[in-house]
């Protein structure tokens, strides 16, 4: 049991900080960037290129990761979300642009790397605690700090500093906002770096433990999408709980029935959980679906 | 949802009618063989091996005069991998007329052996090792050891030679692999031992932790892994991670540099079931392959060419001698049920992936397998099982 429990809680770490990260940009902007998952790949290969082909070092692999993963957020909101909100594009657009930015993503990692997984690291390295029922790796150590760490500087500029105000003005009613001198413009592309950088810790970790490949990114920023919407999207403690949540059950589900049931039985739970509680979702629905 | 994006734009590829390349219709003194392998989507590369190792045999057979004077003219079809695609390229290959196709990828071969099977067409499959051979198409003939005979090789090295009692099982979450880790245990409990757990994980999950955790309690002294693509080194890594120290067998698909990239210094001393190929022989079908692979990809590096490369080959080589049995027995070579008769009569062939015999009645091969172990960050083979 302890050890599922140290697996969940890892796992539902690494959700809430996707989560963290996506409802970033969610909340602010109103938009389904369902590019997030490409900005992830592309962050990872970037991390993978430094690290591995160039030889680098972790920490300029980590430098460049952030760059890559801010610079592409920034160019996509800018490039691609920015000239279709201004033509009067609807949400749908929104969302069909950010299908094809991913598909297009997918698609050109796996001609310039092939589609072949890479790994990182070549030892698995010491873990901080281990007994003979219990293994604590580096990487549960890392993710758990990292998403408290980020939660609170995320809960600090969101609601303590002059950027933060802006951003929730622009969340709250972004016609009025624009009104009052706020750069709309601005806030979405700040919303768009920094969400794109809360991705990197997650990305390190991910890459570290289990390596790069093309498809890396869809299954758990799909999970941390779910997270937000089910969590609440006005509020960054329900997106990351949910995400806790999620991931802490899919692994404590093993405890007490067998593994071909976790997905099943996970989003099952969830569902009955949103019926009793819908208004993370009611929330969600009220929003643009771009 | 990834999956429907790749098969809208494998859809929009295949609209714009990029499925079929190669020469047009083909002459009477030529025999058309379709190559319904992936070129695209996330079975590219293992395609592309494929249809290298295909095309090593075309154009050997060619230069050496073709079959009984007949060239052999060989058009490409992507099937992508999925069943949808997959029956796109066929549908393509049977409207340009083809009645003998080379094929690989089990969702494509069960989505159109059935076809080819009512349709008066033959199918050799090359690159699925089969687990229903009803299923892929009663007139179907199978290149490759079935699924079946790989798990029975499996409990009986894992049982006599590893000296397993108490086997674990974690298994990709599809039918196929379900299949073949029921058939594994069944035979492995006839043999006397014990099967303590078996696991399932989507293929393509990088986190296999809590799996592991569950079979760990079990204690097995073996734990067989049954998926691909980056699962079994990152099941090895954390197995590592958990210090979970029991020892492994996998299934030949993770024979793969693939597994050792991920996996790691984790990957150490993991056993694979694989079928009988090392490019390190000196034996003729060996050689042969090696010698027209290079002249199809001059760049490939010889020692690290695997199972996968050398099973198309074998099978277009296998193809052509029916045909070429048939031709000077005074039947007619372009006739696929003729040709799939032959498989029975020919009886046995000589391989590059190992001697490949067929008993009446049963489509699929037997061939010998190989046990290979990973040795300094390279598979070495250690062992052969006949079972």
């Amino acid at each position: 049991m302890g050890q599922i429990l140290v697996n969940g809680v890892s796992q539902g770490a690494l959700y809430a900080l996707l989560a963290l990260s996506f409802w970033v940009i969610f909340a602010v902007t109103r938009t389904f960037h369902l590019a997030h998952v490409a900005v992830l790949n592309v962050a990872a290969y970037t991390l993978y290129w430094v690290f591995v082909e160039v030889g680098a070092g972790l920490v300029p692999a980590i430098v460049a990761a952030l760059v890559m993963a801010v610079l592409l957020g920034v160019l996509i909101e800018t490039l691609v979300y920015q000239p279709i909100r201004r033509s009067g594009g609807d949400g749908m657009l929104l969302f069909v642009a950010a299908s094809a930015l991913l598909t297009m993503s997918q698609a050109s990692l796996a001609l310039i790397f092939q589609e072949n997984a890479r790994g990182l690291e070549d030892e698995v390295p010491a873990p901080l605690f281990r007994n003979a029922h219990l293994t604590v790796t580096r990487y549960d150590g890392a993710i758990v700090v990292l998403v408290v760490v980020l939660g609170a500087a995320v809960w600090w500029l969101m609601t303590r500093s002059r950027w933060g105000r802006s951003m929730r003005a622009v969340q709250g009613n972004p016609e009025l906002a624009g009104y009052f001198g706020i750069p709309v413009g601005r806030v979405y592309q700040l919303s768009f770096a920094i969400g794109s950088a809360l991705l990197v810790p997650a990305v390190v970790v991910m890459a570290m433990r289990s390596g790069v490949n093309p498809d890396m990114g869809f299954n758990p920023v799909l999970i941390a999408i779910i997270a937000v919407i089910a969590g609440g999207t006005e509020r960054q403690s329900g997106a990351m709980l949910a995400g806790l949540f999620l991931g802490m059950l899919e692994n404590l589900i093993l405890y007490w029935i067998s593994s071909e049931w976790q997905t099943i039985v996970t989003f099952a739970v969830l569902a009955v959980a949103l019926i009793a509680r819908p208004s993370g979702l009611r929330s969600a629905v009220q929003t643009r679906v771009g | 949802m990834r999956k429907v994006f790749s098969a809208i734009v494998a859809s929009t590829v295949l609209a714009a009618g990029l499925t079929a390349c190669g020469s047009d219709s083909g002459s009477s003194d030529e025999v058309e063989i379709g190559i319904l392998i992936p070129q695209s989507g996330d079975a590219a590369v293992t395609g592309r091996f494929m249809t290298d190792g295909a095309m090593a045999a075309v154009e050997e057979i060619n230069a050496a005069g073709g079959i009984n004077g007949k060239k052999i003219d060989a058009k490409i079809y992507d099937t992508v991998g999925d069943p949808q695609n997959g029956i796109n390229a066929y549908k393509k290959f049977t409207s340009d007329g083809g009645k003998f196709a080379i094929v690989g990828f089990s969702a494509v071969v069960t989505a159109i052996g059935p076809l080819a099977s009512r349709e008066d067409v033959l199918l050799v499959n090359s690159g699925a090792p089969p687990f229903d051979a009803e299923a892929m198409g009663s007139h179907t003939i199978h290149t490759l050891n079935g699924q079946d005979h790989e798990m029975q090789c499996a409990a009986d090295y894992a049982y006599d030679t590893m000296g397993t009692r108490k086997l674990g099982a974690i298994f990709a979450d599809i039918a196929a692999n379900r299949a073949g880790v029921e058939s594994l245990s069944k035979d492995f409990e006839e043999k006397g031992g014990e099967v303590v757990g078996a696991e399932s994980a989507p293929q393509g999950s990088s986190d296999f932790r809590s799996v592991l955790t569950r079979l760990k309690r079990t204690n097995p002294d073996t734990v067989y892994v049954y998926t691909y693509g980056s699962d079994p080194g990152n099941i090895l890594k954390q197995m590592k991670e958990l210090d979970f120290d029991a020892k492994t067998l996998m299934y030949s698909g993770a024979a793969v540099p693939q597994t050792i990239e991920v996996g790691g210094a984790a990957a150490e001393k993991s056993l694979y079931t694989a079928g009988l190929f090392d490019p390190s022989n000196t034996d003729p079908q060996t050689a042969a392959f090696l010698e027209a692979y290079k002249k199809v990809d001059p760049d490939s590096d010889p020692s690290s060419l695997g199972f996968y490369n050398a099973t198309l080959y074998d099978g277009v080589k296998m193809l052509a001698k029916a045909m070429e049995y048939v031709d000077d027995h005074g039947g007619d070579m372009n006739d696929p049920r003729t040709v799939e008769k032959a498989f029975y009569e020919v009886k046995t062939f000589e391989a590059a992936t190992g001697t490949a015999t067929y008993e009446e009645g049963d489509p699929i091969a037997r061939k010998p397998f190989q046990v290979l172990e990973v040795q300094g960050g390279k598979f070495l083979p250690i062992d052969t099982v006949e079972c």
